[in-house]
């Protein structure tokens, strides 16, 4: 859908145009008539990117002490996951997803809760699951497969303290789910 | 043996429609992702442009991402510093033949910032879309970079001077009339020899916000005015008048003349 141009930002505006296959005055052209509020910042990108590209210099002291630090904030950092992304998923955005899987809701909740053995599902499954997540099969796979965070375990209101359920196969997930016969058969056979 | 499929990006063009890499990417990508960690911590190490076996930088930012949601390894550290060597190297230099350039210094720490920062934020909080520009095209998006960085240091060091804000201009004095003449530097036989370009670029970056645009929209084609409806003309996006555009025109020329020729 195309987006409001009023509401695109200065920094969306300026990446789309360095993006664009050519930088020649057509291209310019178009970009200030639908843009015409980011007028001198376009002219000055366009100044930029016509510029031959830099010799090449050796990188100074400051600059690796700098790469170091980066690099140790970087790997000490926590990181998000694809059970994560499927956590922060609204309602709604998880009843499309399973529409778009074509199973039902709590399936994904098991999945979000580690409640699946990652090797009972299905690849071609595992791919559609990648694809909705626009991520790839491999990180679904990690991601499924890494110890639970507690935050992402529905709470219980309960006297006694709820005891984890031990992972199911994909398939029984789907017999639980009283998924009929018929389809269970043919997600199963995805991608197998 | 390691991942199979190449997430798509998911970052849209003002058409709305979904960035996809370019195809010589994808195709390094499927060939970079069937090396051992090993290997491809090898690959990435190279520097040398020549080299048949040199990670083009769109390649690198993939290969950080793909990895984000997972244990980083010692070949996680080959690339991340593959990767940020790169980006530093776009950037601007600091060093000159008269010393240390503060406000350069200044947007190369602004560049640097603002992309780690997206890089941490990739990792730890949420799919950064901005970053899949650089898959798209490293080189051109480490450009914008460059520019927004710019724009946020001059802002900050010029408070009361921001570029886009310029007086009206007036008559042009006879001198700066003269000093433009028919003057272009784009215009010249040497536009194609580095040195030459390098020395105009540095001259176009000394020049007000405003006199900068105005030349590279006349070096794009586009008119200071237009008679056609609907025709885009420098006048009409800059909302000034043509006489104004075209004194701006001629001053920026001038200094540009005097800075070239240093003054003869």
């Amino acid at each position: 859908m195309k987006q409001e141009t009023t509401k695109i930002s200065s920094e969306d505006v300026l990446n789309a145009f360095a993006v664009e296959p050519s930088h020649d005055g057509s291209t310019l052209e178009r970009y200030l008539r639908n843009f015409p509020q980011y007028a001198i910042e376009l002219a000055h990108l366009s100044q930029e990117l016509s510029r031959p590209g830099k010799k090449e210099t050796k990188l100074s002291e400051k600059d690796q002490l700098a790469i170091d630090n980066a690099w140790k904030q970087y790997s000490t950092s926590s990181t998000v996951s694809p059970v994560n992304v499927l956590a922060s998923l609204t309602v709604l955005q998880l009843r499309d997803l399973a529409g778009l899987l074509d199973i039902p809701r709590q399936i994904l909740t098991a999945f979000r809760e580690h409640k699946v053995i990652v090797s009972s599902i299905p690849q071609g499954f595992l791919a559609r699951l990648a694809c909705g997540l626009n991520t790839t099969v491999d990180e679904i796979k990690h991601a499924l497969s890494a110890p639970i965070e507690t935050s992402f375990v529905r709470s219980h209101k309960a006297d006694e303290k709820p005891v984890a359920a031990a992972p199911a196969t994909f398939e029984q997930l789907l017999i639980d789910a009283q998924v009929p016969a018929e389809k269970r058969e043919k997600l199963m056979s995805e991608g197998n | 043996m390691r991942a199979t499929s190449i997430a798509p990006l998911r970052k849209t063009d003002t058409e709305g429609k979904v960035y996809t890499r370019l195809p010589e990417t994808e195709s390094r990508l499927v060939e970079l992702y069937a090396l051992s960690r090993d290997d491809l911590a090898a690959r990435c190490a190279i520097q040398d442009r020549d080299d048949k076996d040199y990670v083009p930088s769109e390649c690198l930012v993939t290969l950080v991402r793909e990895h984000r949601s997972r244990p980083l390894d010692a070949c996680s550290e080959v690339i991340f510093r593959a990767l940020l060597e790169r980006v530093l190297r776009g950037l601007p230099q600091t060093e000159t033949c008269n010393g240390e350039d503060l406000t350069q210094g200044n947007v190369r720490d602004e560049a640097r910032f603002r992309f780690l920062k997206m890089l941490g934020e990739d990792r730890q909080v949420e799919y950064v879309e901005a970053l899949d520009y650089f898959e798209v095209r490293f080189q051109d998006a480490l450009a914008s970079l460059r520019v927004n960085a710019q724009r946020y240091v001059y802002r900050r060091e010029n408070p009361l001077d921001p570029v886009e804000i310029d007086p009206e201009t007036g008559e042009l004095s006879e001198k700066v009339e003269k000093a433009a003449g028919m003057f272009d530097p784009f215009d010249s036989k040497e536009i194609g020899n580095f040195d030459y370009r390098s020395q105009l670029d540095a001259a176009i970056d000394d020049l007000p916000g405003i006199q900068k645009a105005i030349i590279e929209m006349i070096r794009q084609g586009i008119p200071i005015e237009s008679k056609e409806t609907g025709k885009v003309n420098i006048s009409n996006v800059l909302g000034k008048t043509p006489k104004t555009i075209a004194a701006h025109r001629y001053k920026a020329y001038a200094k540009l003349r005097t800075k070239m020729t240093k003054g003869e």
